[in-house]
């Protein structure tokens, strides 16, 4: 009955190994595991389906292994699924199924609707080119051509990202983990997305500078409207950003509800666990 | 007769703890009861017979177990609060729906005065315009000066209960929800509270609230709720309840 969505998931699975048929019943929440026991695939994530409203933030948190990435990889198109469909209504006027799209499709959906950041910055980021360069390269494969243009357009986004304007032309390689992950923020906001995708974003940053990253998502959320997929496996970050939350493990949702409700009165299991270890 | 706001069926609401080796806490045990629209009403009872829970099923921070919550919409429709999908709650609390609760903390690193302007501006109040109202609504509810520009994280349980209550009311939500909402605050500070929430009552938004204090329930509401044990035993114009207060022996 809701008004709207941006994304419409449905049944998606992905399956590492050559696969039997009874790969998606063999594992799961039930089974305790997300390897096959007949074949020893691996079942990175099966029956996953959700729906997010525009400018919506969805939290997903499970622990390591429990598919929570692969799902935004499916979704940006860095790993192909198995099964599913992912419908997503701004992309070519009208909703189309991503996860069946053409290549050229597919570069026009990253380029124009969808950022991803991803934990590691060497692979949101050319660390070999200066930081203005990362942004003003995601700008060219826009609609993007006068260099003084995309110059001023790429130092306005780092500096509402805290990118000092003296650092524009620095190799990101020598910045800090902190400072890395901004540039990485802007590159994928660079032309304005309807979706950004964060994976594990402040993991592996200390407290401070997590928190530095954290306020601005939260900016980002307040001024733009921009919907969200925040993949975390820290619950504290997930209570400050996201107002609707699935958790995973073994590759399947075992309970998805509003944050407060998932924190305040977990139904499964893990979920039950999950937050009583942890100190939010 | 106006239809009633909020109609409650038979709402259960138990937790079973897996961490506890499967044991079920019950904490509501089929309770109902309408609630009039423009009501003010005071639930009352001892502590830990469900008080609490009732208000958390109502926001869904709880998930019921049984029963239905039909909630009337500002235009209209009827929305059981129980089932609704979590995007249409969303939706609810971003537009008629409002909590307040003894224990809310507040997020990190976001300065008292826009932490109570976020509702104007998320209901399009220009910035300035909205942090000045906060600034006054803050200043009336006596926090210090100087602490407006302070994060509410570090500030005392009395200031933050201040600073949860003008983010709740800055932007009168149609059902206001509250939970203790003067169980920190000093007398001065909570009459402050009190006649703040006459107002919005006057100005139509219908309000549940938790209560320690009789007195305070004779004073604001029109009528009360006695939950005890997880049951309503009892309900009614609170002009009655000076009688059924003798009863309530905790």
């Amino acid at each position: 009955m809701t008004a709207d969505w941006l994304l419409h998931v449905a049944g998606l699975a992905k399956r590492y190994g050559r696969g039997c048929d009874y790969c998606y019943t063999l594992t799961g929440l039930a089974a305790a595991t997300n390897e096959c026991p007949r074949c020893g695939s691996l079942v990175a994530c099966a029956e996953i389906g959700f729906t997010l409203a525009p400018g919506q933030t969805l939290g997903i948190v499970g622990e390591s292994g429990s598919g929570k990435s692969t799902v935004l990889s499916c979704l940006y198109g860095d790993s192909e699924p198995s099964a599913g469909h992912a419908y997503f209504r701004p992309f070519a006027d009208g909703q189309r199924d991503i996860f069946d799209i053409t290549p050229g499709e597919r570069r026009t959906l990253r380029n124009f609707q969808m950022g991803i950041v991803y934990q590691h910055p060497h692979r949101g980021l050319n660390l070999r080119i200066s930081a203005g360069g990362n942004v003003a390269e995601r700008l060219m494969a826009t609609e993007w051509r006068r260099v003084g243009d995309i110059r001023e357009r790429a130092s306005a986004l780092l500096g509402r990202m805290e990118v000092p304007a003296s650092r524009m032309d620095d190799l990101p390689a020598f910045f800090s983990g902190g400072m890395q992950q901004r540039v990485q923020i802007a590159k994928a906001l660079a032309n304005g997305p309807t979706l950004l995708l964060l994976d594990e974003l402040t993991t592996g940053l200390d407290v401070s500078v997590q928190a530095g990253v954290l306020d601005l998502i939260r900016e980002i959320q307040a001024a733009s409207g921009i919907a969200m997929i925040i993949v975390s496996h820290d619950l504290g970050v997930i209570r400050l950003l996201a107002e609707r939350t699935i958790v995973m493990k073994h590759g399947r949702i075992a309970e998805a509800g509003l944050t407060d409700q998932i924190l305040e009165d977990p139904q499964h299991p893990y979920t039950q666990l999950l937050v009583s270890s942890a100190n939010v | 007769m106006t239809a009633p706001i909020l109609t409650v069926t038979n709402l259960q609401k138990s937790f079973l703890l897996h961490v506890l080796g499967g044991k079920r806490v019950v904490a509501l045990k089929g309770v109902s009861f309408t609630i009039p629209q423009g009501a003010f009403v005071g639930v009352i009872g001892p502590s830990g017979g469900g008080k609490s829970s009732l208000l958390k099923c109502l926001y869904r921070t709880y998930l019921p177990t049984g029963g239905s919550l039909d909630y009337l919409t500002a235009n209209g429709a009827q929305i059981d609060l129980a089932a609704a999908s979590d995007d249409a709650i969303l939706d609810l609390r971003e537009q008629e729906l409002g909590y307040v609760s003894q224990f809310l903390r507040p997020a990190p690193r976001v300065t008292a005065v826009d932490l109570v302007a976020r509702p104007l501006i998320s209901r399009g109040v220009a910035q300035p315009e909205a942090r000045e109202q906060a600034t006054a609504l803050l200043l009336r509810l006596s926090l210090p000066a100087d602490l407006l520009d302070g994060y509410p994280v570090l500030f005392s349980g009395g200031e933050q209960q201040r600073v949860n209550i003008a983010r709740a009311l800055i932007a009168p939500p149609r059902l206001l929800l509250l939970d203790e909402p003067t169980s920190a605050l000093d007398a001065t500070n909570q009459e402050t509270v009190l006649t703040l929430l006459q107002e919005i009552h006057a100005q139509g938004t219908t309000i549940i609230g938790t209560f320690h204090d009789l007195a305070v329930v004779r004073r604001l509401t029109d009528h009360y709720l006695q939950i005890r044990h997880g049951e309503l035993t009892d309900a009614g114009p609170t002009a009655t309840l000076v009688v059924a207060a003798l009863s309530l022996t905790h």
